[in-house]
């Protein structure tokens, strides 16, 4: 339950976000302050590690998509990975299954940018 | 020895009382999950209940700062009342707040999700996905209502 | 044999096989009911804690933990008909605090206290030692049973190495049951009781009653430390809320127009305000105070101490040009109030517009840096002897603190902060450092006051990044005009 971390390794052209703790109303900013630098820096390859996430909001859930519509149009994209059975059972509920990339490992979603 | 107290199902509301400050989110959210997990809701179920009430909580939060900005400086910006019990085969959170109800309109689907856009509607679109009963009423003793109930 | 006798055998064998299963039957059925009623017993119990103790928990919405346990406590001596038990809560740490207490009930992890044969109350001498003596997780009786999570019955204490043995006869323990309040996976506490009041031993299913009602209990107990965590953040919270209102007032508004120089001052306060300001005082015609200063405590003390500092140097500035008779004026008036721990650190600079030079007094407070204006980029870092305000003996103080003047020229800009510009950390735990901040200021200096502070104000925040900072950073610059 605790607020979420977000560490940034960086991958050639392409960025992991090691995610830790709950992304909630209140931690959304850092989020959105990461996405953000990412996007100034024209990064738009991006992978989500989402093994210590927790909890994920609505709020956040839509500056994913936000970052992955745009990164899409520069041939980047934002996938995510490991995520826990139950935050998969909602992801999937929600139906953003549909809309974001989902890979069970971290380095078959690197794997899967190609070029 | 006369009838049989059925003490598991209206046993121990729980009510806490959090200033309206996205800070206390994780609070109401260990709450619920604690609550769920004890009433033997499932992992799954337990999850999608948090994130409707944390949904709900974020939803009522945000529309006390537009109404009122200087709510986000004060101390103690207002009180969101927070009510949870288990009611025979559901568990039962009730939100109450005062200030500006709120509006209850559309949902939004996921294809529709932005981030900056309408966040009511995309709260709103988890609740509904994630709740079994849902009822808002407005201007009653406690301030305007929000209940939720989800069957275990 | 002829049939009717086969008859009677038979008839005999059956009456009998049939008695024998009346019989069985009968048995098994009080055995049942015994069950049942024992059933009845502790739900009926239960029923009435649960009913009992949601009127305490619902009522105003705020439970008193003591009160909730008490009340627990009451009905496990009730139920095992026990003369005195105690309820353990883990608390900080690896411990169990007493947080109940009914009766004479004897410390557990015994060392004996010779002083309870003078103790005027008896009873609540024995209430003290168990108080006084916090259990450790893992150790003991208590300690175990919290650890191990499994609950513990002993019929004949007195002959169990596990129990100390006392020799006064009312703290003697005959027989005792202890219960691991749970809640989900986690122990958070423990329920004892000791020494039937009918004199007899406590027996199984005095165990599981106990463990049942401690069951019940633990679910009302969490939420309640729920609540408290709830309740001490709300604390927090609104003691930030003052400390940031306090100085929101003790910074000024605005800053003084200086003939014939330009000043800039800025303040980012961290997430635990912690006691930084700034001034610019006037104290006479030609004379000007600048002050920046920072304080050990944080939240309301820190802003509190931060705002007598602020009124000591205003009131003693006025008139004085020496800056260092300032600072042991503030020395000697601040002491009293300060604890062990308590200090502040204060830069203090006195401006003579006339003569153009700059007298610094440093009370343990960064060192301010003296940017030359001609062109040379050259920049010398003011050095000037003192300790910080409330640290060491006053004649130390008095004694170590020196002024330091040195002369202003045109386009010279002249910089101080807090050592939370400095020491301001990014998520991989780099420090910003003084290297950035002269670099900083040397390429804005030029640009005057203002556009220092700027520049020096938006580079360390985006060195910061998304990393959260526990310490003010403040900003002062003065500049003599080209």
């Amino acid at each position: 339950m605790k607020e979420c971390v977000i560490h940034r390794e960086e991958h050639g052209h392409l960025d992991i976000l090691h995610l830790d703790g709950s992304l909630d109303a209140y931690s959304f900013p850092r989020l959105e302050a990461a996405l953000n630098q990412l996007r100034e820096t024209n990064r738009n390859r991006v992978v989500l590690d989402c093994a210590g996430l927790d909890y994920i909001s609505s709020a956040a859930l839509g500056a994913l998509i936000g970052f992955a519509r745009r990164a899409r149009e520069q041939n980047g994209d934002l996938k995510l990975a490991k995520l826990s059975p139950k935050i998969f059972n909602i992801v999937e509920l929600l139906g953003f299954h549909k809309i974001l990339e989902i890979h069970n490992e971290v380095d078959q979603a690197v794997k899967s940018f190609v070029g | 020895m006369g009838h049989e107290p059925d003490n598991q199902s209206h046993g121990g509301m729980v009510t806490l009382y959090t200033p309206l400050n996205y800070s206390y989110a994780r609070i109401i959210r260990q709450a619920i999950v604690d609550l769920c997990v004890h009433a033997g809701m499932s992992e799954f179920k337990t999850a999608q209940f948090e994130m409707a009430v944390d949904e709900a909580s974020s939803l009522i939060f945000s529309a006390q700062e537009r109404s009122a900005p200087e709510i986000r400086d004060a101390a103690l910006p207002g009180e969101l009342s927070v009510r949870l019990y288990q009611d025979g085969d559901q568990v039962v959170v009730e939100l109450c707040h005062g200030g500006e109800p709120l509006e209850m309109g559309e949902s939004a689907s996921p294809e529709n999700w932005f981030g900056e856009d309408d966040l009511e509607a995309t709260g709103l679109f988890v609740i509904r996905r994630f709740v079994d009963g849902l009822s808002y009423q407005r201007g009653t003793p406690l301030g305007h209502c929000l209940r939720m109930s989800k069957k275990k | 044999m002829n049939t009717e006798s086969a008859l009677c055998f038979l008839f005999m064998l059956l009456s009998l096989a049939l008695a024998g299963a009346l019989f069985f039957l009968v048995a098994r059925n009080r055995r049942l009911r015994a069950m049942r009623d024992a059933m009845l017993q502790e739900k009926e119990v239960i029923y009435s804690f649960v009913h009992d103790v949601s009127e305490v928990f619902i009522g105003d919405g705020s439970a008193d933990m003591d009160q909730l346990l008490k009340r627990v406590l009451f009905y496990a001596l009730r139920t095992a008909k026990a003369g005195a038990g105690a309820i353990y809560l883990r608390g900080e740490g690896n411990k169990l605090e007493p947080r109940a207490i009914t009766g004479i009930f004897p410390p557990l992890s015994g060392r004996p206290d010779p002083g309870i044969d003078r103790a005027v109350s008896k009873s609540q001498h024995v209430e003290d030692m168990v108080r006084r003596q916090p259990v450790v997780f893992g150790e003991g009786l208590i300690g175990t049973v919290a650890d191990l999570g499994t609950a513990e019955l002993i019929a004949d204490a007195e002959r169990d190495v596990r129990v100390p043995q006392y020799a006064e006869d009312f703290l003697k323990v005959r027989s005792l049951v202890l219960v691991p309040m749970r809640f989900q996976q986690e122990v958070m506490g423990v329920l004892a009781v000791v020494n039937r009041v009918d004199g007899a031993s406590f027996v199984q299913s005095d165990l599981n009653l106990l463990q049942s009602l401690a069951d019940q209990a633990s679910v009302s107990v969490h939420f309640v430390r729920l609540r408290e965590a709830l309740d001490a953040k709300q604390r927090l919270d609104r003691d930030l809320e003052i400390a940031r209102k306090i100085q929101s007032l003790l910074l000024p508004k605005h800053l003084p127009r200086i003939p014939g120089f330009e000043v800039a001052a800025s303040n980012i306060p961290a997430l635990e305000v912690g006691g930084d300001y700034y001034d610019v005082i006037p104290i006479d015609e030609t004379h000007w105070g600048l002050a920046i200063a920072d304080v050990s405590g944080k939240g309301i003390s820190g802003a509190i101490m931060m705002a007598i500092c602020r009124s000591i140097i205003r009131s003693t500035a006025v008139g004085e040009t020496s800056p260092s008779e300032v600072l042991r004026a503030v020395n000697r008036l601040m002491r009293a109030d300060f604890t062990e721990d308590m200090f502040v650190s204060i830069l203090y600079m006195v401006l003579d517009t006339e003569a153009s030079t700059l007298t610094v007094a440093r009370a343990g407070h960064e060192r301010p840096i003296l940017f030359r204006g001609d062109g040379s980029r050259a920049s010398e870092v003011v050095e000037s002897p003192g300790v910080a305000v409330g640290l060491g003996l006053p004649e130390q103080f008095d004694r170590t603190l020196q002024d330091r003047s040195v002369t202003l020229r045109a386009g010279d800009v002249v910089v101080a902060c807090t050592d939370g510009i400095t020491e301001a950390m990014n998520a991989r735990q780099e420090e910003w450092g003084v290297e950035n901040f002269l670099e900083a200021v040397s390429v804005s200096a030029s640009e005057g006051a203002h556009s220092v502070i700027n520049n020096l104000q938006q580079r360390v925040v985006r060195f910061i990044g998304e990393a959260p900072q526990y310490d003010d950073m403040t900003l002062i610059a003065l500049r003599k005009l080209p």
